[in-house]
């Protein structure tokens, strides 16, 4: 088992490694282009230019770059963005990834909960009329856009209906601490939450039940009934955990993505400063460090989230286990 | 004689609603099976074997599925019992037994916690006092070590074990009657010698009927006492596995047993066989659903035969006696 | 029945009036590597076919029994070199054909054709049964294309099938059926030698009657020299003129047919066919008491004495420690036993 978790890690650092040499050589190695200008930004002039290669090493190989870049990253952490003059880039980013981490860990309950609850009821009804009114919203679930949805719940909550007591409670926009004002961090963030998880409810819920359905027409299902088991006991015992590797993998893959700055259109539209928003303001200056070091930290999590599914298929269905 | 069997099918048909009208999978089928009994029900895909087994516990759930007749248990009809009552026999007093232990065990639980489940479903023993029973069917069924295969999850144990413990589960309510669709078919012949010695001893030890659903004649006669012969839904001959396997009376189970190659004595350059592929769908509208691929096929088969009695069997054929007399299987009395 | 066939290097020069044989397979070996891709220390070796040696005469037709997971269809497969071996020498024709590169084993799979379980699987469901059998004929060039047609149609013919079934899909084509196409299929070719891995056991009995005919008789007619893997032994028995019986990737007995079903020599053979039911009065044999209900031993983890050892009702000390060669013993069959029946 130990040496299993060790072996795992040492892959994870393994492709972290991969990943930042990647990165690296696509902003720091193109052929035709000047790194420093483009670190420095649009307009910078002389002086900036060659401050940016003298504190980037740009005269030297490019392994003495791509160490130099690490080190700034990591262990000094003293990367500065030269766009937005001398802010410490590290610290925005470690700044803003817990407004990220509570928005999307809260949106991953909501729609790990509400996805099971649908894909299950749905395939408990199949054919019946629970099983097609949820199918058909969970449609509109998934083709609605979140920034649209995000506007229309702020136009409701913050202004038209603010004054109703449906939401009067709903705060200003922005993001309070959880560890100052727990209460104001969850007001805060409760529409947000609800406005990302539709999509991936209406999504789950849909892979759910299609893996559901065809669970049940398994062999080990008739071996069920013929225990005389009650339905639901068999829906919930033997169905569910057997059918929730794809629900998993895309669990993974969605969470370690909006944790790495996929939920931007959220984060931009209820004004929280989270890496998506971050990333999206870097974007628009072209603010080469501050860019490069959050595709790393997104990738991280990406990768960490896999590694995490793929723990929880080992909990979930023993035949994974022996494989290691 | 016992007033009534233990199992008693009356004329039971299973059909089904498709694009194409009603398909009937089942017709007109009867059978009994007595308390401590081994009723063999034979026939080839299509027959309409499983589908039978299936509605004896109810467990056909197309909602497209018609069911008539009556199949009663223990004096208690079956047929039309709302869910409910019937999910209290299932797996108490009537269970059943897959043919692919690979996939009739839930992947994602230890095999003690299926077995602990069923019993559970069905008494009010404790997690505990369950779990000791599971150890000690485990054992019954000749599982070695059985205190560690209780904590096994399905894919660490081999086929024959695995259909040990689906064996073990089902007498764990010790039932009346077993249900088994095909249960050594996909076992290698060693350890399904020891899956049929287990339920020969099972049912002698504790008085099960069974019903053994197989399209191997040779397992008929390793374990059955009596036999059905089912040819596109319908039962073509049936009677005690002495008189029938001596001298089969219908054309079909005649093919059947020269389909097999012997095992000694001389090889026929060529198997007899039957010529032709059996139906795909169901029986026909009219007539003898054999007669096509039937060598002595004449006029009056494009009428149904009836089930009649003749000697100790039923059989349903026009041909006169004196040809099915002919049928006898020479050499096999003085085996 | 004339001398047994040669076995590779162990045995004195063949005799000269001895026709050469179509197949020989000297310590043949395969071997699977699973896991351990990291760590080597937990790498699993699975020996599949562990140094097997036989030879098959042509117009023979060898029967390759044993249980599941006994390697039969592994060895199948590297006779036709689907596998690549891991060690050996397999003769076929009179070339070496072990160690052939991909590219220079193709025309000669023209004349080593497969037949397997599930046609169906290897018929392309989109594809006419015509344009299935043109196929091959088409890749090997063995017709020119105004031939095609009528070739297809004789191809048919041969395994009974009526010519307007060039026209059906696969998925309209019943089990019995879909095996005629794919015998018809490795007929396509001429081939010399047809493994054919299982080919009636997914069938139903009256259907597997008429299969087993028709291998028979194409035999005949075409002359051809079959490699016939089973399950089935009472299949064997009609088929064969001599059979091979695996246990655990090696052979423990072979020879001639009657010699095998009369009077086994080994306890592995012998348990094996006290196990099949027969479908007779008056032979129910006393079943389960010859091997013990264990858990069939690991291919992963063989003892070195005999593998049969474990579950061996005659196992005495020997045979825990040293491994019994197959060798001839009295009755014609060569048997891996140090104490045979």
């Amino acid at each position: 088992m130990l040496v299993a978790i060790l072996s795992r890690l040492g892959r994870l650092v393994f492709v972290m490694f991969g990943i930042s040499v990647v990165v690296f050589l696509i902003f720091f190695a193109t052929p035709g282009s000047d790194p420093a200008a483009r670190i420095a930004g649009r307009n910078a002039s002389p002086e900036t230019l060659a401050q940016v290669r003298q504190s980037f090493g740009l005269d030297q190989p490019l392994p003495v770059q791509y160490a130099v870049m690490m080190k700034r990253l990591f262990v000094t952490q003293d990367l500065t963005s030269f766009v937005n003059r001398g802010q410490k880039v590290v610290p925005a980013v470690i700044k803003a990834i817990p407004v990220t981490l509570s928005l999307v860990l809260g949106a991953a309950v909501l729609w790990v909960i509400g996805g099971l609850i649908v894909g299950v009821a749905a395939a408990a009804t199949r054919g019946g009329w629970t099983d097609r009114g949820l199918m058909a919203l969970s449609l509109v679930g998934v083709s609605m856009p979140v920034f649209w949805v995000g506007e229309v719940m702020n136009l409701l909550s913050q202004s038209r209906l603010h004054h109703t007591f449906l939401f009067s409670w709903v705060p200003p926009l922005g993001y309070k601490p959880l560890l100052t004002d727990p209460a104001g961090w969850f007001k805060a963030l409760v529409i947000p939450w609800v406005t990302l998880a539709i999509l991936y409810i209406g999504l789950y819920g849909r892979i759910l039940r299609a893996d559901l359905i065809e669970t049940m027409q398994e062999d080990f299902v008739r071996t069920a009934r013929a225990k005389g088991l009650p339905e639901s006991r068999i829906l919930l015992r033997h169905g569910v955990r057997s059918s929730l590797i794809a629900f998993v993998t895309m669990f993974g893959l969605d969470f370690g993505a909006l944790i790495g700055g996929g939920a931007l259109l959220t984060e931009v539209v209820f004004g929280l400063r989270g890496v998506g928003k971050l990333t999206y303001d870097a974007l628009q200056t072209l603010d080469l460090p501050v860019i490069l070091t959050t595709v790393l930290y997104a990738s991280f999590f990406v990768v960490a989230a896999n590694a995490l599914v793929d723990a929880l298929y080992a909990v979930i269905d023993p035949r994974v286990r022996r494989a290691g | 004689m016992p007033a009534e069997p233990l199992l008693q099918i009356r004329d039971l048909s299973v059909a089904f609603r498709t694009e194409r009208g009603l398909v009937q999978a089942v017709e007109g089928v009867s059978l009994e099976v007595e308390a401590g009994r081994v009723l063999g029900l034979v026939g080839e895909s299509g027959s309409g074997k499983t589908q039978t087994l299936l509605s004896i516990l109810g467990l056909i759930l197309d909602p497209n599925a018609v069911l008539s007749g009556s199949v009663r248990l223990d004096g208690e009809e079956l047929v039309g019992m709302p869910n409910r009552r019937l999910r209290r026999i299932r797996g108490a007093k009537a269970a059943m037994i897959f043919q692919d232990p690979m996939t009739a065990l839930t992947p994602v639980h230890t095999v003690g916690w299926q077995i602990v489940e069923q019993i559970r479903a069905h008494s009010s023993l404790s997690n505990r006092a369950a779990r000791d029973k599971a150890v000690a069917l485990l054992a019954e069924c000749g599982i070695p070590d059985p205190a560690r295969v209780v904590e096994r999850y399905p894919h660490e144990l081999s086929g024959g074990m695995r259909q040990r413990v689906v064996i073990a589960m089902a007498v764990s309510c010790e039932p009346k009657l077993i249900v088994a669709d095909e249960p050594t078919t996909a076992l290698d012949v060693t350890v399904q010698a020891q899956i049929l010695a287990l339920l020969d001893r099972l049912r002698r030890d504790h008085g099960t009927g069974i019903v053994f659903v197989t399209h191997d004649l040779g397992v008929v006669s390793e374990i059955a006492d009596t036999v059905a012969v089912m040819y596109a839904g319908r039962i073509v001959e049936s009677g005690p596995v002495q008189a029938l396997f001596a001298a089969p009376r219908h054309p079909y189970t005649h093919g059947l047993f020269n389909s097999i190659p012997p095992l000694r004595g001389p090889r026929p350059a060529r198997l007899t066989g039957i010529p032709g592929l059996p139906p795909s769908r169901g029986a026909p509208e009219t007539g003898c659903a054999f007669a096509p691929r039937c060598a002595y096929a004449f006029a009056p088969c494009a009428a149904r035969p009836p089930l009649a009695p003749e000697g100790a069997q039923r059989v349903a054929c026009f041909l006169p006696g004196e040809t099915k007399q002919g049928f006898r299987r020479a050499g096999d009395l003085a085996a | 029945m004339t001398a047994m066939p040669a076995l590779g290097p162990l045995a004195p020069a063949a005799v000269a009036a001895e026709p050469r044989p179509l197949v020989r397979a000297s310590g043949l070996t395969k071997r699977f590597v699973t896991g351990g891709s990291w760590f080597p220390s937990r790498r699993r070796v699975l020996t599949a076919v562990d140094d097997v040696s036989f030879a098959v005469m042509p117009g023979e037709t060898l029967g390759l029994v044993g249980e599941s997971g006994c390697g039969k269809s592994t060895l199948g497969r590297c006779l036709t070199r689907l596998h690549d071996l891991s060690g050996g020498r397999l003769e076929f024709d009179g070339r070496d054909i072990g160690a052939l590169p991909m590219r220079q084993m193709r025309p000669l799979r023209a004349e080593l054709q497969m037949v397997f379980q599930d046609p169906y699987a290897s018929l392309n469901p989109r594809r006419r049964i015509g344009d299935l059998l043109a196929e091959p004929l088409r890749v090997h060039r063995l017709a020119a294309s105004s031939e095609i047609e009528g070739r297809v149609a004789e191809l048919l013919a041969s395994v009974e099938l009526p010519a307007d079934f060039s026209r059906r899909y696969p998925h309209e084509l019943s089990g019995g059926q879909r095996q005629r196409i794919g015998i018809a299929r490795a007929l396509a070719l001429r081939p010399k030698l047809i493994v054919a891995d299982e080919p009636v056991s997914a069938l139903d009995v009256s259907v597997q009657a008429q299969i087993v005919n028709l291998f028979c008789d194409l035999r005949d007619r075409f002359n051809l020299t079959y490699v016939f893997i089973a399950h089935d032994l009472a299949v064997v028995r009609q088929i064969s003129t001599r059979v091979a019986v695996m246990y655990l990737g090696a052979i423990v007995e072979i020879g001639d047919v009657d010699a095998i079903f009369e009077a086994p020599r080994h306890p592995y053979t012998a348990a094996l066919l006290d196990a099949i039911p027969e479908p007779h009065l008056g032979i129910r044999k006393a079943r389960g008491a010859r091997l013990p209900a264990k858990e069939p031993p690991s291919p992963t983890k063989i003892s070195a004495g005999c593998r049969f050892e474990p579950r061996c009702p005659r196992a005495r000390d020997r045979c825990r420690t040293e491994r019994p060669r197959l060798e001839a013993k009295d009755g014609g069959t060569l048997a891996a036993c140090h104490f045979p029946l």
